[in-house]
């Protein structure tokens, strides 16, 4: 089959890229920006690639998990037999290589000193997100579920000294990932198996299933940033430089969601339903808390963004404890355009920061396209995501529908103001500093996407809907 | 129908084009694309039959938009009665606002290209055939009303507050739609527009409660009572967005989502009755706060208010088929008008104030006869049968309509009287710069003068029972009843003009104890809640979460309560 062939190429291309770039001379690498070029390169060859993972015929005749023991037994690399895909792992690893691909072209013009350094611990943080979200083995997921902490937290410092930044970063995943492996632990300790969907089958009694369900739910809430395990988002992203940002917001926080739906729904179904709605009480918190903060700290862009994120982040969480294929589809199609959406925000506020705004008022359409979908508004794929969801929760869940409503609206006051009050209003007269077309190309592609995937969402919902129902 | 849409797309882009690459020949060529929209518009008149106002629809699917439970949401044009009559309108007037805003404005091409984006998601909100459509179009609307309303925004910097002011409050209204939507899948499985049966839930029809989320965002974008204000404060758009959007189009999308879901629904009678009452208030209240205003546009906004109060309210009674030739002839004439205004501020560089005209018709002979014309035709004195043939339903609410049409008279006789009569106000300079050189704008204005009557014809022609004698009876009172209010007023006036004599504003007309308070009401709504209201929990909150610190301790806080609850739950369960 290609599509073995086509993971094996994209876990493995990152690492040879990262093996390449460390053998390029540090002195040259100024003057040339060799490694900046060979990481595009990779990172663009490994989302090309990606993207044949959506013409696997097997997968779309609702086929739950392949695993490719018996096809890769010949391959060299035997940890391979624990790599399975289905519908949503590949939504999620084509959205990593696109994030990654994305988050080099801003590199590109924003990392100045650490180039290398830069270019080997993000293509070694893709190659592992992308065996997270493949693997089908709980200690495989655990051991990268650890392990992106580190490149992360280097990555964090790279533009100049954050170290108080990523001290409160690491430690607060640290004592998320402890909790996590305490889980997985127990969890092998009780079954002796550590296959998912083998594990999936298997019973637990209540107080099992209640104590591993809790374990589990706070080591991945802190990754995912749920309402009140979210303190390290905000600084993070505020010190943080932007292609660190657009990383963290676009694949790191959605690790923690594929956690939630992977490890809490699929294996303990029962002690999920069971909690649903504390959860989704605290995710509506969340969601109104995040809104708020952020319309409290409009004057600094990408804390703005941190908290708008905690915001949709809470509305995920809302569509994955839903409990109905609706709203999980609904959740992915939300965690997809979340991370289009807040990286292309990012890259605005990076744009901002380092240009003034009448150099780039002839891109505003464009950027206006990117602050609508931060608002939700209908035709993009905010919305769509949105709407799912709360058409999925609505009667279930009233209270916190409403909440997500609220939010929207309040969110016409930091994203919507904001983008007014820059482009908008009394003209002055600056000197001219013209933007480099580089950046403007991950903008128009990012709002090219976020139209088609909020116009034509149909096909895309009809593939994660297939997928959604093989959870429940 | 598509080929319309398709066609005030294209005019979009090609203007948008034009000024992108600076060649005005682009922009151009868009107005005559939007022309070729209205002129294909016409052939949708044949759909027109006014016995059956939706039953009977033709539907082009276009694309699956979303599919929830199963059920496949289709975006495509509807053509029926009602959308056919709204499209035709639509797209007439903003070929005509395109044409006025190349003689009204220096730079047209953005504001062509909002105009005509603004055209193509009225089209999608009208041509929709289920609710989802319906939202995005109506968000659509939003947006670009925002975007229009907006254009001014380098001027000054209150303008583009105001505009978000606007803004905020139609997405607030926006809200209930989603829920109303958001019950319909829930509770009625389905969102087409179609015949739904009563369903009950605790003993209350969910019909009701639907309509009754549904009429918050119908009178925001109608601008009824309580949210009038948006409206004035609208006026800050360039005049053609005025004539097009606040006379015509955004303030009919509330009519046409009223016509429709009451059409659709089984309401019951009491929730009518109640919408009927408070939409007539709306009329009168709009009518004498006309009074206040000396600013031209914002007089005309009120009277907007109070007409289209009117028309909702014969909706109400159950009499669509007069509210919506009403609303035709309303849109035509009040685009007119709003023209006329444009006119004249256009002849006064921008000057709309009218304590500061008098005595213009000697200076601008033009303007005064088609100004003369438009409010002829907007008071309903050249012949509007539809006018008086609201008035068939009961006693009370006749009366409330004559009320609020001879305070309709009484104003528009004052702006005609104190910008064209009198002693004139103007200050040098403007006397200076007064022309009326813009051949391009009193063409414009004459021609929808014209579309006018021909759409007065065309309803007087249709085979209906419209034309009733005792129409032609109160048709003719109301003739009796204008001249007799243009002698009234005319006594009137010489009391005034010894005034004017002392100082050089127009005297205040006194307002009674009730209407003060009603208008301060207005004006709490105004002020207050958007501004003072939102920053002072924007301080109280600032107060309060200053620093990262304080919100690191109300983190910990709520954390450990919420830890608490958790561990409570798992014990209680365990």
């Amino acid at each position: 089959m290609i599509s073995n062939n086509i993971l094996s190429i994209i876990l493995l291309a990152p690492l040879l890229g990262a093996l390449a770039i460390l053998f390029i001379d540090n002195k040259l690498d100024e003057q040339n920006k060799n490694s900046s070029y060979v990481a595009l390169w990779v990172s663009g060859t490994a989302f090309l690639f990606s993207l044949f993972l959506f013409y696997d015929q097997d997968l779309s005749s609702s086929l739950y998990m392949r695993n490719y023991a018996e096809n890769l037994a010949d391959f060299a690399f035997s940890f391979n037999k624990y790599f399975s895909l289905n519908h949503i792992s590949i939504i999620f690893i084509s959205l990593t290589t696109f994030i990654t691909f994305i988050s080099f072209i801003v590199g590109y013009d924003e990392i100045v000193t650490k180039r290398k350094v830069f270019s080997i611990l993000v293509l070694l943080l893709e190659s592992l997100c992308c065996a997270l979200f493949s693997t089908s083995n709980i200690v495989i997921f655990y051991a990268c579920f650890e392990a992106i902490l580190i490149p992360m937290y280097f990555i964090l410092g790279v533009n100049g000294d954050n170290f108080k930044v990523g001290r409160k970063f690491f430690i607060c995943l640290l004592i998320g990932s402890i909790f996590l492996l305490a889980g997985v632990i127990y969890t092998i300790s009780l079954t002796g198996v550590t296959n998912i969907n083998s594990l999936a089958n298997f019973y637990f009694s209540s107080k099992q299933a209640s104590i591993l369900f809790i374990t589990m739910f706070v080591g991945l809430a802190f990754k995912t940033a749920i309402f009140p395990f979210h303190i390290w988002l905000p600084d993070t992203h505020t010190l943080a430089p932007t292609s660190a940002s657009i990383i963290l917001s676009g694949v790191f926080l959605k690790v923690g969601c594929y956690g939630l739906l992977v490890l809490l729904i699929n294996i303990l179904p029962k002690t999920s339903l069971l909690y649903s709605q504390t959860i989704c009480g605290l995710s509506a918190i969340g969601v109104i808390y995040g809104a708020v903060m952020a319309c409290l700290k409009k004057y600094e862009f990408k804390r703005l963004i941190a908290y708008a994120s905690i915001s949709h982040i809470g509305i995920i969480v809302i569509g994955i404890f839903s409990f109905n294929s609706l709203g999980i589809s609904g959740a992915v199609f939300q965690m997809v355009s979340h991370s289009i959406t807040s990286c292309g925000l990012f890259i605005i506020a990076y744009i901002l920061k380092k240009y003034k705004v009448e150099s780039i008022k002839r891109y505003s359409m464009i950027f206006f396209i990117i602050f609508l979908s931060g608002v939700s508004f209908p035709l993009t794929s905010n919305f769509i995501g949105e709407f799912y969801v709360l058409s999925s929760v609505f009667y279930t869940h009233t209270l916190s529908s409403i909440c997500i409503l609220i939010a929207e609206f309040i969110s016409m006051f930091y994203l919507f103001e904001k983008f007014r009050k820059t482009f908008f209003g009394l003209q002055t007269r600056v000197e001219k500093m013209t933007m480099s077309y580089f950046l403007s190309i991950p903008v128009c592609v990012i709002a090219g996407i976020i139209i088609l995937l909020g116009v034509f969402s149909h096909k895309f919902m009809l593939y994660t809907f297939q997928a959604a129902q093989n959870y429940l | 129908m598509l080929i319309i849409f398709v066609l005030s797309i294209l005019a979009a882009i090609i203007s948008f084009l034009g000024k992108y690459l600076s060649k005005p020949v682009l922009v151009k060529l868009s107005i005559l694309v939007s022309w070729i929209g209205a002129v294909s518009s016409l052939s949708l008149l044949r759909y027109i039959n006014l016995s059956d106002l939706c039953a009977t629809y033709t539907f082009v699917d276009v694309f699956n938009f979303a599919s929830i439970y199963g059920q496949v949401i289709r975006f495509g044009f509807r053509t029926d009665t009602l959308s056919a009559l709204w499209t035709c309108i639509t797209a007439i007037l903003c070929a005509f606002t395109n044409l006025y805003s190349v003689g009204y404005m220096q730079s047209y091409a953005k504001f062509i290209t909002y105009n005509n984006l603004f055209s193509a998601s009225m089209l999608l909100f009208v041509s929709a055939n289920n609710f989802l459509q319906s939202y995005v179009g109506w968000e659509l609307i939003t947006l670009f009303s925002y975007l229009l309303i907006n254009y001014y925004h380098y001027l000054k910097e209150e303008n583009g507050d105001i505009a978000f002011r606007v803004f905020i409050l139609h997405k607030f209204g926006d809200i209930f739609f989603l829920i109303s939507i958001l019950l319909m899948v829930v509770y009625l499985g389905s969102f087409e527009l179609k015949h739904f049966n009563s369903f009950h839930v605790y003993g209350i029809n969910i019909h009701d409660i639907i309509f009754m989320l549904l009429l918050i965002p119908i009178s925001i974008k109608s601008a009824q009572f309580g949210f009038m204000h948006w409206l004035k404060n609208a006026m800050i758009a360039p005049t053609p967005a005025s004539a097009f959007l606040h006379a015509a189009t955004i303030v009919s999308a509330g009519i046409y989502l009223f016509i429709r879901t009451a059409l659709i629904f089984d309401l019951s009678n009491t929730i009518k009755m109640y919408a009927a009452s408070y939409f007539i208030f709306t009329s009168i209240i709009g009518a004498i706060f006309a009074f206040k205003e000396y600013d031209l546009k914002k007089v005309l906004a009120y009277s907007t208010c109070s007409k289209i109060g009117l028309i909702l309210a014969t909706c109400c009674v159950g009499n669509y088929v007069t509210a919506i030739l009403f609303f035709a002839i309303h849109a035509f004439s009040k685009c007119a008008l709003f023209f006329c205004v444009g006119n004249i501020s256009h002849a006064l560089s921008n000057e709309r104030d009218m304590r500061k005209m008098g005595g213009l018709s000697e200076d601008l002979p033009k303007t005064y006869s088609v100004t003369i014309l438009s409010t002829l035709l907007f008071l309903g004195i050249i012949p509007n049968v539809i006018d008086t043939s609201m008035h068939n339903s009961n006693l009370c609410f006749s009366t409330a309509i004559y009320i609020a049409e001879i305070l309709a008279i009484f104003y528009m006789l004052r702006v005609v009287y104190f910008v064209f009569h009198g002693e004139s106000h103007l200050d040098e300079k403007s006397r200076g710069y007064l022309n009326e050189k813009s051949s391009l704008l009193i063409v414009s204005t004459i021609l929808l003068i014209l579309a006018n009557v021909i759409v007065r014809i065309l309803i007087f022609m249709q085979p209906n029972n419209i034309v009733t004698k005792e129409s032609v009876i109160q048709y003719i009172f109301s003739v009796v009843l204008f001249i007799c209010c243009v002698f009234i007023y005319k006594s009137l006036k010489i009391d005034i003009a010894k005034y004017v004599h002392l100082s050089v504003h127009l005297p205040q007309i006194e307002f009674s104890s009730l209407t003060k308070k009603l208008l301060s009401f207005q004006q709490f709504i105004e002020n207050d809640v958007y501004s003072k209201v939102y920053v002072k929990i924007v301080q109280i909150g600032r107060k309060l979460v200053v620093q990262s610190d304080s919100e690191f301790l109300c983190l910990l806080v709520g954390g450990l309560l919420v830890l608490l609850t958790v561990i409570n739950l798992a014990y209680g369960r365990l």
